[in-house]
């Protein structure tokens, strides 16, 4: 099993997702889209980049234009988290599609290829989602899962 | 985790490694325990046991010659397919109590379940979830759905403690609004109406107080609120849908079965060591036809797992990220330590004392080559010690001494040409023993909060 359906089977039949699938980018590298059984924590608030100065790929550029822009950025607001501010009670949410990407334990990930991730999905979508998740598998068959947001998340209220 | 089940468990999973001792049938080597407090069974062991040496020491002159087999190698080696993605895979039979990959588990706690936590439990569990099998007992959960029961559980709890809450805070609104119209009324029927509202509402309140405070604690909860893990059969996701095997001999409901998607995967380390060290396992790469791999075979099989290209082995140096890892893991392996993978708390291995089931991982070995050289920085050591401190384990720092390129080459290269098994194991050995092993426990210190 490549480590694309390890993670596929590992999110489908041992996490119960829902509508898993893979969906290959024009540079040949894949991602998993799927719905799981219950909403994974809400997406923080992210101060985005710019979209179009994401396009150049280079780091040390994004970087900077991103600390430039910071004030001017609107904050993108996530509906969900107005209306748990704003009365105080949580509404139960749908759960919403997550993209993981599958890495294996060895790899090195730099920052340039996650940019590039967020690219491909915002071709492949029409829409940029806020966040990936990385399913990193290691080589006893354990995938261990982190976020990688795309731009700065405010931290989580406890 | 009680002594009761701590016994049960033990006698389970009572052999560390899995290998089959055979007693000969003619010697009775039966010892009985001895009981420090009580002096007959003193006397029962020693005569018991003198009596053992002299049938033992009989039966030998008798068989002179005769070699007693202490380990059983004529029982049929385990299978062990090894994928083009270095996937070390071993099937999971269904239906019998000791297949392979049961006995691999059993007896020491080798592979994970590649659907599971780490026992494979996944065909029992989804055989429950998918109501192909109703009748089970509360006993036969696997720790999986313990933990799932009991996070729905405490969701409930959290779901009753809220509705409380809420409740709550409506009947002294209700209560604030009545005192404030009190404030307005002239007449003393409605005053009298009022008050007989009133009592009535902050009888409520009082009742709901006592509720909620009958709710405060989750363990309370608990043992009034049994809640249900597969409550009512939905319809199946189309993905469980293709799981059934559609027999259309078989109409009878319960006769639909379930395909097992779960095999047991072991670590190159494990694999190595299974059949390097126990000679347990044959090794077979995935693609039909193919002959079983030699230890050397495997060896460079495993190095190459953890690389995205293969390596010659006259280009390795004998410092490979394997050759650690399996240095540190034959180590443990060797002092009666279960080995497993750390991966979840960012750590090579973890040690358990006995096993997964039996009692927590106390220690996180993390693995560094002995050169001076490579010192990652103490920030990194700082997050890492505070993420494992967090769930309570101790951090081991492992550090390698690694033999020289050419005293590693000069090794390498007599096991390529030996042919004699026995001797090849010697060089194996000999290979081994040229790595040697220091621990470093990394434990924070608080001064302020150790001074009496």
């Amino acid at each position: 099993m490549s480590l694309v359906d390890q993670v596929k089977t590992n999110l489908t039949y041992y996490n119960l997702w829902n509508e898993t699938k893979v969906i290959e980018f024009k540079d040949g590298s894949k991602i998993i889209a799927g719905v799981p059984p219950e909403p994974v924590h809400p997406i923080p608030s992210i101060i985005t980049m710019d979209p179009n100065q994401d396009l150049e790929g280079n780091h040390v550029d994004n970087n900077n234009n991103n600390n430039n822009n910071n004030n001017n950025n609107a904050i993108n607001n996530n509906n969900e988290m107005e209306v748990e501010q704003s009365s105080g009670v949580q509404i139960p949410q749908s759960p919403k599609v997550e993209y993981v990407y599958p890495v294996g334990l060895n790899e090195k990930i730099s920052l340039k290829q996650v940019s590039q991730i967020f690219e491909n999905l915002q071709i492949a979508l029409n829409q940029r989602p806020k966040r990936i998740t990385l399913g990193v598998v290691a080589n006893d068959g354990t995938i261990v899962y982190y976020f990688v947001h795309d731009g700065l998340a405010k931290p989580k209220k406890n | 985790m009680s002594k009761f089940n701590k016994k049960r468990l033990l006698s389970i999973y009572k052999n560390p490694l899995p290998i089959d001792l055979i007693y000969d049938n003619d010697i009775t080597f039966v010892i009985p325990q001895v009981v420090a407090h009580n002096p007959v069974s003193w006397i029962f062991f020693a005569s018991s046991y003198l009596k053992n040496c002299l049938e033992i020491s009989g039966q030998l002159i008798n068989n002179t010659g005769k070699v007693h087999q202490s380990i059983d190698n004529s029982s049929q080696k385990i299978v062990v397919k090894v994928s083009d993605h270095d996937v070390f895979k071993v099937e999971i039979e269904i239906g019998t109590p000791e297949s392979d990959a049961i006995k691999l588990w059993k007896n020491g706690f080798f592979g994970k379940g590649i659907l599971s936590r780490s026992e494979p439990t996944w065909y029992e569990r989804t055989e429950r979830r998918l109501h192909l099998k109703d009748q089970y007992s509360e006993k036969d959960l696997t720790s999986e759905e313990i933990t799932a029961l009991r996070r729905n559980e405490r969701k409930k709890f959290k779901q009753l403690r809220e509705s409380y809450e809420n409740q709550q805070l409506e009947l002294e609104r209700q209560i604030s609004a009545i005192i404030d119209r009190q404030k307005i009324v002239s007449t003393k029927k409605e005053m009298l109406e009022m008050e007989n509202d009133l009592k009535r509402i902050q009888r409520e309140l009082e009742d709901l107080k006592l509720l909620s405070q009958q709710n405060q604690d989750f363990r309370a909860f608990q043992s009034s609120h049994k809640v249900k893990l597969y409550e009512y059969a939905g319809p199946l996701r189309p993905d469980d849908n293709a799981l059934i095997i559609n027999d259309p001999t078989i109409s009878d409901k319960d006769k639909r079965k379930l395909m097992q998607l779960e095999y047991l995967q072991l670590m190159p380390v494990e694999a190595f060591f299974l059949q390097l060290a126990l000679d347990k396992v044959k090794v077979f790469p995935e693609t039909t036809g193919s002959n079983e791999l030699s230890t050397l075979e495997l060896f460079q099989r495993c190095v190459d797992s953890y690389y995205s290209s293969t390596t010659p082995m006259s280009r390795l140096a004998g410092n490979e990220k394997f050759l650690l890892d399996y240095a540190v893991y034959h180590h443990y392996r060797s002092h009666g330590w279960c080995v497993r993978s750390g991966v979840k708390f960012g750590v090579d291995f973890l040690l358990y004392e006995k096993g997964p089931p039996i009692s927590h991982a106390q220690y996180c070995l993390h693995v560094v080559e002995n050169s001076g050289k490579n010192m990652e920085d103490f920030v990194e050591y700082s997050s890492l010690n505070r993420v494992i401190g967090g769930v309570r384990k101790t951090l081991v720092f492992v550090c390698v001494d690694v033999p020289s390129v050419s005293t590693f080459q000069k090794i390498m290269e007599k096991i390529a040409i030996e042919k004699d098994i026995t001797e090849q194991q010697k060089l194996w050995k000999k290979l081994l023993n040229q790595y040697n092993i220091t621990e470093m426990v990394y434990r924070r210190w608080v001064p302020s909060r150790n001074r009496d």
